[in-house]
């Protein structure tokens, strides 16, 4: 009951926190996809850069996240700011966007490319209308995973400053309030479960049904 | 029209030449089989042609034009193009897969949605029932036969088949052989076409270029080559069985009975055992409407059950179409453990029908006159 208390009584401030938090999921998520997508269709057809790429980006996922907050706050170029948690962030999406975008590109049959090859489809042409959409349910996948894992870790921006839900726990931590902890964790648990179902949504719009009842309709075959 | 000259092609990796010196003309309509073992250099010379793979040196003439000279893709979407896999585009319906050429030359989509249905006819799906289905949702025959459709989908003067009927399994291959023999005769299309066995190359052949080692063996019509072998590499190809052989150049309509007893359902008993009497047979046809193939009724049987409503002892026949090789028939003999079969249209109208023994005569007929 108390927790239902403090939320009436403290609206204002939680949907203050909770905007914020949506707010630099949205604007991190926005900057990996542009950013990360890209990175991986540039690096499908390079092994090497593909190679060494991901294995910095896997380097950067065992730096735990409080730690990094910690480096970037210390440059000089970001500091006690949002930059901050937005570039800790891209950082960290990093790996589950450009790894499943690059895999799930070079994982197209050989025998699709090469009648797409065939029938006398440019490079360009095979990437947009064939890999791509061939790939989007791993793509969607991976940046399920993305956004997952942000939800989560903007939490403990507010080590550098942030002003999100991470608030409402770190604070009910410090002053051993159980009712804040527990609005806290239920709502971000809560923008969690919905990013999860708006990717399903997702996924249903983009990937095309052919793809979908694969597994179901294999036996026909 | 294609022609190869002096065609050659040498992979940086290997010392051998994959293709050597090939010197082959394909005449328009003529469907022209490389055949060879693997590594022979059959699929480099075909994915050549459509630039696929580059050649090292030598010239490729489509229709006249110099191949090579042209962009690639264009080039590309004048040739139709099936290999084994099929490769359908698994996010595509039926009808954007065969759309796939039509799109990338720009035709407008009325067009392009008179075309595809019209060719979903032609290779003999319904296009109400399969135009928005997806590859996963057709049988292994079906995809083929969607494969075929894409490739002829801009109606294109040249086709080239990369084992095209490789994947499925032996009863299916000979269907869309058949189907794919009866076509031709419609579209009239230039083919190569690519396979490691000799029964197909015989069969769908008007000519065929058997190839080891990168080189062009013999280029000859599958008669000439079952039976003038130039060297003993040809002649181990064939195997010892040539007779048999010979059964896959020979249609069952050259051979099939035009003259044979058949009842018709609107018969009475009396008449149908009639028949049969006459014929001394045990059992006989029996038709629909005087036409549509409905089985046979079994003689004994019949008598068994001296019954009015004889119909109901009719039994479901294998049945095969006139364009199917010998083998097809013998195949299908044994398989269904009868001798005799019943030859149908597409519309399942009974026009012959072939029987074991008649098959023997004429094959022993044929082979002595060759020898």
């Amino acid at each position: 009951m108390a927790v239902i208390e403090y939320f009436f009584e403290n609206s204002d401030k939680i949907l203050e926190y909770t905007l914020a938090h949506l707010y630099l999921i949205s604007i991190s998520i926005i900057l990996s996809l542009i950013l990360w997508v890209s990175v991986g269709i540039i690096i499908r057809n390079r092994e090497k850069t593909a190679k060494s790429l991901l294995g910095f980006g896997s380097l950067i996922m065992s730096v735990p996240s409080v730690s990094l907050y910690g480096i970037l706050m210390t440059l000089p170029a970001f500091g006690l700011n949002m930059r901050s948690a937005i570039f800790a962030l891209v950082l960290y999406s990093m790996i589950p966007i450009v790894r499943n975008v690059y895999t799930s590109l070079n994982e197209v049959d050989p025998a699709i490319l090469e009648s797409a090859k065939g029938m006398g489809m440019t490079e360009k042409q095979i990437l947009w209308k064939v890999q791509l959409p061939m790939a989007m349910p791993v793509i969607i996948a991976g940046i399920r995973v993305a956004l997952v894992m942000m939800v989560g870790i903007a939490t403990l921006a507010v080590f550098i400053g942030e002003r999100n839900l991470g608030q409402l726990i770190y604070q009910g931590i410090v002053r051993t309030k159980t009712e804040m902890i527990v609005t806290g964790a239920i709502l971000i648990s809560l923008i969690s479960i919905i990013v999860d179902i708006m990717m399903e949504i997702l996924k249903r719009i983009l990937v095309s049904p052919g793809l979908l009842k694969e597994d179901s309709a294999g036996e026909g075959k | 029209m294609i022609k190869l000259e002096n065609l050659s092609k040498t992979y940086f990796t290997a010392e051998e030449e994959a293709v050597s010196d090939l010197n082959l003309e394909v005449k328009e309509g003529e469907i022209c089989v490389f055949v060879g073992p693997s590594g022979c250099g059959k699929t480099t010379t075909l994915k050549m042609i459509n630039r696929l793979i580059e050649p090292t040196s030598g010239k490729i003439y489509i229709n006249q034009k110099d191949a090579i000279s042209l962009e690639k893709s264009e080039l590309r979407r004048e040739i139709g193009y099936v290999i084994q896999e099929i490769g359908l585009f698994p996010h595509l319906t039926v009808k954007e897969n065969v759309a796939t050429v039509p799109k990338l030359l720009k035709w407008d989509p009325e067009r392009i949605d008179k075309r595809v249905k019209e060719l979903l006819k032609t290779i003999g799906l319904d296009p109400d029932n399969h135009l928005d289905k997806y590859p996963n949702e057709l049988s292994g025959g079906q995809q083929q036969r969607v494969g075929v459709a894409r490739a002829m989908a801009a109606d294109p003067p040249i086709m080239l088949m990369d084992e095209p009927f490789g994947a499925v399994d032996p009863i299916t291959r000979a269907d869309l052989q058949n189907e794919f023999l009866r076509l031709q005769k419609k579209i009239n299309k230039t083919i190569c076409f690519v396979t490691h066995d000799i029964d197909e190359a015989i069969k769908m052949g008007d000519k065929i270029a058997i190839m080891n080692q990168g080189k062009l063996v013999q280029y000859d019509t599958p008669k000439n080559i079952l039976f003038n072998p130039k060297n003993e590499f040809v002649e181990d190809f064939i195997g010892s069985d040539r007779g048999l052989k010979v059964l896959n150049l020979l249609k069952a309509k050259k051979v099939m009975e035009k003259e044979f007893y058949k009842a018709d359902r609107s018969e009475s008993y009396e008449q149908v055992i009639k028949k049969l009497e006459e014929s001394k047979q045990k059992y006989i046809l029996v038709t629909a409407d005087k036409r549509k193939l409905m089985g046979y009724v079994n003689l004994k049987r019949l008598k068994e059950n001296e019954e009015s409503d004889w119909e109901k002892h009719i039994k479901m026949t294998p049945v095969i179409e006139e364009d199917a090789s010998l083998k097809d028939v013998l195949n299908k003999m044994i398989e269904n453990d009868v001798t005799l079969i019943p030859i149908v249209d597409s519309d399942n109208n009974l026009k012959a029908t072939i029987t074991m023994e008649i098959i023997q005569n004429y094959i022993s007929d044929e082979y002595n006159q060759e020898e």
